[in-house]
């Protein structure tokens, strides 16, 4: 019993981290039908500028992650003004993603200070906070993994809400849904894209911020991390945040299954990705979606 | 074609020949003839990336095709098989993944098919390449023996010129392939598939036989850099090193073999010479590069070095520039008509 409630409570820990990367993703997808592609780039450049400020330049720790969201948010609004903006496709503009990743990889790199080759510890000031014991599991849960959770469910919420209620979020999706009938009602859509971008690449700065004290400030292990949780975009198609929160903490789960129970089974944790992949296609298929395309265009 | 022209094309294809089959001797002071080794694999990879811009499609797995060709040559060599036995088998042997993969390609498309290819190619490396080679890069532990280069190729000045040589032969193939009817036919097939199913073809024959074509490419690659290397640590898999190669295709333009293979080579070899020329002091600096250059290509030039190229050598010849190649992406926009997205491709489309 010990043994599976620890399964959940450190499955629902991972779950939380490929949660809140693939929901920045599904946000700009699903408003602008780009993939971001850089989502993960963004938010290591946010998490170095943090620890360069708090760690070097000895900035408050809250100053310095406010200061690398920011970061995050202006690096969305230059890229959406500056290249997006320019380009005549979606499509286009997830080539342009691809180049921003390998921009801001390299960027980290390139700064001698950051000593990149390694991960960067960065804690946070709940570190020094007792952990909290799961009754029954064994297990003690820090307070940063508390709150990445209390983040997960906030925002989850809070984006659901922003779509789905407000006008902005309807604005998002009238421009996702018919950019031209959404002009002709009077939406702009020039003020709604740098919104979204803004948005994304502030949510990409936050989840690093987030994971940074769990994980440790690493380039690689964060892009690993942005990959996986792109395989868990798959399961909501891209577009729905409540399939993909569901994708991300049953790919946890089954990954921290398999290294707890099926730890004979060689490999078994790190090919959930594509199995879920193709359990998707199945069960997309069983439902008589002949072909899956590519389509920003999906019901909330 | 103006006596101009006919001069310049003289003279163009004498300095090219005589530059490439210098190459290793004549770039000598930057460093060893390993980094142009090196450039002319990693063009093979991105020749593969850049050929499924014919059918419209980004795939992240060459990275993994190129693993299970180091596989083989491993297998191969260890039951003792001569190169020349040796380098079919592993065009055969890519064959069956690249059949796998087309099988996703023929239900999947943009970034769904891009995000399928990201999956295989993780849970390849973290599944079949960590424990086959491990960190260190041994095949089977203190057992492990590294892969060797062909009799006669042993230094890396002659093994350039076998490189050189599969490099220029695989350019040509895709050169003539991309020529030919069925050329013809993949073009059709970026624009409408409907249509193309109407007249008779199969779309789904020319995906795989394209997605086969680029498996292969990327596993004779995966073969020779295992011979370049010997020993090969599983991390040289990584998937996000595709999202690097895919870069390279876009600078080079995608769908365009000639700007395939320069941009891989060059993009490839050029970070190893300044490795080798700064002492280890510029590592990082090729990312930002190559990022910076995708982004400005996107921006200003979409059919990428390969389409610059072009319209400066007709500027040379004294003939007026063809109009700015397109892309595909350009043609598209997804949110106004998915089943345009669809059907359209990504590849260049080169001017006339």
């Amino acid at each position: 019993m010990t043994k599976f409630v620890q399964t959940l409570v450190i499955g629902v820990q991972y779950g939380c981290i490929y949660a809140m990367i693939a929901m920045g993703m599904v946000l700009v997808y699903r408003t602008t039908g780009v993939l971001n592609i850089a989502h993960g780039g963004v938010g290591v450049l946010a998490g170095f500028v943090a620890w360069d400020l708090n760690t070097i330049r000895n900035w408050p720790y809250f100053a310095a992650i406010v200061a690398g969201i920011a970061v995050a948010i202006v690096s969305g609004l230059l890229f959406e003004r500056l290249i997006v903006r320019r380009l005549a496709s979606p499509a286009l503009a997830t080539v342009a993603t691809l180049g921003l990743f390998l921009l801001l990889q390299g960027l980290v790199f390139v700064v001698p200070w950051w000593g990149n080759t390694w991960g960067q510890a960065f804690d946070s000031p709940f570190r020094t906070w007792t952990p909290v014991r799961i009754p029954g599991a064994n297990y003690a849960l820090s307070w940063d993994q508390l709150i990445l959770f209390g983040n997960v469910l906030l925002f989850f919420a809070g984006l659901y809400f922003i779509l789905r209620r407000t006008r902005v979020g309807l604005a998002m999706r009238a421009v996702s849904d018919d950019a031209t009938a959404a002009r002709l009602m009077g939406i702009r859509e020039r003020l709604v894209a740098p919104v979204v971008w803004g948005m994304g690449f502030g949510l990409s700065g936050l989840t690093t911020m987030l994971l940074a004290p769990i994980l440790s400030l690493d380039n690689t292990s964060l892009t690993a991390f942005t990959l996986k949780a792109l395989t868990v975009t798959f399961v909501g198609g891209l577009t729905s945040l409540p399939l993909t929160v569901l994708g991300a903490f049953a790919l946890a789960g089954l990954e921290v299954w398999s290294q707890l129970y099926m730890r004979e089974v060689k490999g078994l944790s790190d090919a959930w990705p594509f199995i879920m992949l193709i359990v998707v296609l199945m069960v997309r298929f069983a439902r008589g979606t002949k072909e899956l395309e590519d389509t920003a265009v999906a019901p909330a | 074609m103006t006596t101009r022209a006919k001069v310049l094309r003289s003279v163009g294809f004498t300095l090219l020949t005589a530059f490439v089959l210098t190459m290793p001797y004549a770039m000598g002071w930057a460093g060893s003839a390993f980094a142009i080794d090196y450039g002319v694999i990693i063009g093979m990879l991105v020749l593969s990336v850049s050929v499924l811009g014919w059918i419209g499609e980004i795939s992240l797995a060459p990275v993994a095709q190129m693993g299970f060709g180091l596989v083989v040559v491993n297998l191969c060599q260890e039951a003792g098989l001569p190169f020349l036995v040796i380098l079919p088998l592993v065009v055969i042997s890519s064959i069956p993944i690249s059949l796998l993969l087309g099988v996703f390609a023929l239900r999947l498309r943009g970034v769904y098919f891009a995000i399928a290819t990201l999956a295989f190619a993780y849970t390849a490396q973290k599944t079949f390449f960590q424990e086959y080679l491990g960190v260190q890069g041994g095949f089977g532990g203190t057992d492990s023996k590294s892969i060797t280069r062909p009799v006669g190729f042993s230094s890396s000045e002659e093994f350039y010129y076998l490189l050189m040589g599969s490099l220029l032969l695989m350019a040509l193939t895709c050169s003539l392939v991309n020529r030919s009817w069925i050329g013809t036919s993949l073009t059709a097939l970026r624009h409408s598939e409907a249509a193309l199913s109407v007249l008779g073809h199969s779309p789904g024959a020319y995906k795989l036989f394209t997605i086969c074509l680029s498996g292969a490419i990327a596993t004779v690659g995966g073969a020779y850099f295992g011979m370049l290397q010997g020993l090969v640590p599983s991390n040289y898999f990584q998937p996000a090193l595709a999202i690097l190669y895919f870069g390279f295709a876009v600078a080079g333009g995608l769908g365009s073999v000639s700007g395939a293979v320069v941009a891989g080579t060059a993009f490839g070899a050029i970070p190893k010479y300044f490795d080798s020329l700064s002492e280890g002091k510029l590592v990082g600096y090729d990312l930002f590069f190559i990022g910076f250059l995708s982004l400005g290509l996107v921006l200003w030039a979409p059919g990428g070095l390969a389409d610059i190229g072009r319209r400066l050598w007709r500027r040379l010849e004294g003939e007026a520039p063809p109009p700015r190649a397109v892309t595909g992406f350009e043609e598209i926009d997804i949110r106004e008509s998915p089943t345009a997205a669809a059907e359209q491709g990504l590849a260049t489309v080169e001017a006339p």
